[in-house]
């Protein structure tokens, strides 16, 4: 973030800390993309993410006293809008997640059908410019969501937002090693669940895993 | 494939994210360059770092701004929060700086109490501490508490003797000297104005000269405190 834009908002996060809603409101246009984009990856659904990403900002405007200037306001506003996203899949998901062992055939929604559709596309996707359709991304945000939390979050985090470690250390409170950890359990956990929908992946992507 | 260890999928993970330390680096390309198997897991994780970027930005459904007009107490209504924050907060930090420090003189109290007894054996009276006068445990010592007839009561919590002298604004009654049950029967030396306070007579439980006084009152300053912290503990998010 340029120099001017960094002093800009820790003006505005005086100002919201003063209970300046007009001023908190700019913060709120600035972050409310990343907040909702991470409640959406992390739950799934979009009625569910715009109400986390609202509970999100107005339990960020009443903790604004509690926020100490000195370390990054997008990580302190993540960290919220990660815990009310966790809370709320707690809320509604008693049972653990599965693990790829016991992946049922519920769980794959796709018929024979469906996926030989997608083959014939004959999209021969660049991986740099690969554009997903709406099935593979389906697929994906499915496998996000078969992640435990705690992944889940860091891979949101890192591959969906670009956060740094370091700052993705600071959102969900851990350490280095952690975040690196966790990031690379739930790629790991990611690919192989995509790995039982190959079929939907695109052109050259499929002839790798062909090799296993 | 060679005897080394292959890289493992932290490593190959924060290789794509340029998050190697520089002995990981190197060990890392050295292995790589030769390793089919770890270039080939490198592939793989790749890959899906690819698919997840290539993940489009979901579209905002609204706009997520915070109403103008919003009061302090509407936000209070829709968040289970009660007080405006900012005052909370302070009233939160005073109530922790109280309870911490009611913690230590709790403590002390406790502390003194334990020790007088451990001083005590059978002799004296109450051992010295830092809230408390200090205390000549010498029996039958009536030198100046002649003045009062009531020092020579046995009382050896109670401080009548700087009633004489009466040193600081404290409790002059001196006619509510009452004995007390503990066991010593000692009577006050004339003690040195420094230190002297003039509590009023109080049963022991409460007696801030007696050991079990301060114990007690130590015990229940102590709980008190330690409620008034956990009360006021920070109850923010906690992370899993």
């Amino acid at each position: 973030m340029a120099e001017t834009a960094r002093e800009d908002e820790q003006l505005l996060v005086a100002r919201s800390q003063r209970g300046d809603v007009e001023a908190f409101n700019q913060l709120v246009l600035r972050y409310q993309q990343a907040v909702y984009t991470v409640a959406l990856r992390m739950l799934g659904d979009r009625d569910i993410a715009a109400d986390v990403t609202q509970e999100t900002f107005l339990a960020a405007f009443r903790a604004m006293p509690s926020f100490r200037g000195g370390s990054s306001f997008r990580a302190w506003l993540l960290r919220i809008a990660s815990n009310q996203s966790c809370d709320h899949w707690r809320r509604t998901h008693r049972h653990p997640v599965d693990s790829l062992d016991s992946l049922t055939d519920e769980d794959e929604p796709y018929s024979a059908d469906a996926m030989s559709s997608l083959i014939d596309t004959g999209q021969d996707v660049n991986p740099e410019e690969a554009l997903l359709t709406q099935e593979l991304q389906q697929v994906i945000q499915l496998g996000l969501e078969k992640l435990p939390l705690d992944q889940r979050v860091a891979v949101i985090l890192c591959d969906i937002q670009g956060l740094s470690y370091e700052e993705i250390a600071v959102t969900t409170q851990t350490t280095l090693g952690t975040v690196r950890s966790r990031i690379a359990r739930g790629r790991v956990r990611l690919r192989a669940y995509l790995l039982q929908h190959r079929e939907l992946l695109p052109g050259n992507f499929r002839l790798l895993s062909d090799r296993e | 494939m060679t005897q080394q260890e292959h890289l493992t999928t932290g490593q190959l993970s924060a290789f794509l994210d340029k998050q190697l330390s520089p002995q990981e680096q190197a060990f890392f390309d050295a292995h790589l360059q030769s390793c089919q198997h770890c270039q080939f897991e490198l592939a793989e994780l790749r890959r899906t770092v690819v698919l997840l970027h290539a993940m489009p930005q979901p579209q905002l459904p609204r706009s997520f701004t915070l109403p103008t007009t919003v009061q302090p107490a509407q936000i209070r209504a829709a968040l289970p929060q009660t007080a405006p924050a900012r005052q909370r907060h302070v009233l939160r930090s005073t109530m922790r700086a109280v309870s911490s420090i009611a913690v230590v003189i709790g403590l002390i109290f406790i502390l003194s109490g334990l020790l007088a007894n451990v001083h005590l054996g059978v002799g004296g009276g109450a051992t010295s501490t830092s809230s408390s006068p200090v205390f000549n445990s010498s029996n039958g010592n009536t030198t100046g508490s002649s003045q009062v007839p009531q020092a020579n009561v046995n009382t050896p919590g109670a401080i009548e003797t700087p009633l004489i002298h009466n040193p600081q604004t404290s409790t002059p009654t001196a006619s509510k000297l009452s004995p007390t049950p503990k066991a010593t029967p000692t009577a006050r030396a004339t003690v040195k104005n420094g230190g002297a306070v003039e509590p009023p007579v109080l049963p022991p439980a409460l007696d801030l000269g007696q050991p079990a006084g301060r114990l007690s009152l130590g015990a229940l300053l102590l709980l008190l405190s330690i409620i008034g912290l956990v009360l006021t503990r920070r109850r923010y998010r906690r992370f899993h």
